[in-house]
């Protein structure tokens, strides 16, 4: 049976996504002396960060205008509770720091964030159809650009090691 | 920056992606037989896919030259670029080829969560690309398709375990 994500477990995933994404960024940063790729890697670190920030606070929003314990009201028109924990499995399980484990060039480590980039691009699509308010989906939505910003800066930064 | 893709290269990716998602599912199929009518079921839903841009695809006939939306940064093109490129999707490479390292259903199961992943990052792209016009919605409605393949993927490693 597939357990359901009561209403603020939906935006503590999204929370944890981006702080996972913000430590493996800045551990990636410590692997390599290569000054514009750290740099890379801290700046793209601080934007997880940003995003962090952007869902603890529409989590609290959100548990104004629903109990925080209830589990979501199914006539309202959202996206089931039970698809977002599906989603949940992209990345916030597992360590962050293991991702780098073994990994030996900059290649590999841009690839591994390419990835993870994706995940929280799906993992953020579900979260659109689940907050309430139009605001709230514009704020996703320009998340969801910038998640999809970094992958042009780190597919930039690989097709460069060519 | 490279040269912009027009409607015609977008869609036939689009097309290719789901040609490949559906050559992926029925191989597995055969070879893990204990999974075999739900990954049948997942081809069929790709092959649904592909005709739903092929007709997207037919409908824009006469403009395939013209970029898709206004996109004056080219963010959107650049978007597109970096997900068509191969470190991220391989268009060319045969599916089949994936089956030869996945030895077990949980595997081949999470091997196709990560393809569902892909297709979403790319529609999600792809989506910003199009105009209401060209199709959008119909982007959006199969985005929620692989979505929920993603979930029925989730449930079913699940059971099988």
């Amino acid at each position: 049976m597939t357990v359901a994500l009561k209403a603020f477990e939906v935006f503590e995933t999204a929370q944890q996504l981006e702080r996972n994404g913000a430590i493996f960024y800045r551990k990636a940063a410590e692997l390599f002396n290569e000054s514009h790729i750290c740099t890379m890697f801290i700046e793209l670190a601080d934007w997880e960060i940003k995003h962090e920030q952007v869902f603890i606070d529409m989590g609290r929003e959100f548990a104004k205008l629903n109990k925080e314990t209830s589990t979501i009201d199914p006539d309202k028109k959202q996206q089931s509770p039970k698809l977002m924990a599906c989603l949940a499995v992209f990345g916030t399980l597992s360590d962050p720091l293991h991702k780098l484990k073994g990994i030996e060039n900059i290649a590999d480590v841009l690839k591994t964030a390419i990835t993870k980039e994706q995940d929280s691009i799906t993992f953020y699509e579900g979260l659109k159809d689940f907050v309430l308010t139009s605001d709230d989906k514009n704020i996703v939505d320009d998340i969801i650009k910038e998640e999809m910003h970094h992958i042009k800066i780190l597919n930039q930064a690989l097709k460069q090691r060519e | 920056m490279g040269m912009p893709f027009n409607a015609d290269e977008v869609f036939e990716m689009a097309e290719q992606i789901e040609r490949n998602g559906a050559k992926f599912y029925r191989a597995a199929a055969e070879k893990f037989p204990e999974v075999n009518q739900f990954l049948l079921e997942l081809a069929a839903w790709e092959d649904k896919h592909e005709k739903t841009f092929t007709a997207m695809h037919a409908e824009l006939a006469g403009t395939e030259a013209e970029p898709l939306v206004f996109d004056p940064d080219g963010q959107a093109q650049l978007y597109l670029q970096a997900m068509a490129d191969e470190h991220i999707f391989n268009l060319k490479s045969d599916p089949i080829n994936e089956l030869g390292n996945l030895n077990t259903s949980d595997e081949v199961l999470k091997f196709a969560l990560g393809i569902e992943r892909d297709s979403i990052a790319f529609y999600t792209g792809l989506k910003e690309s199009v105009s209401q016009r060209a199709g959008k919605g119909k982007v959006e409605a199969i985005i929620k398709e692989e979505m929920n393949h993603i979930a029925i993927l989730s449930q079913k490693m699940k059971v099988i375990k």
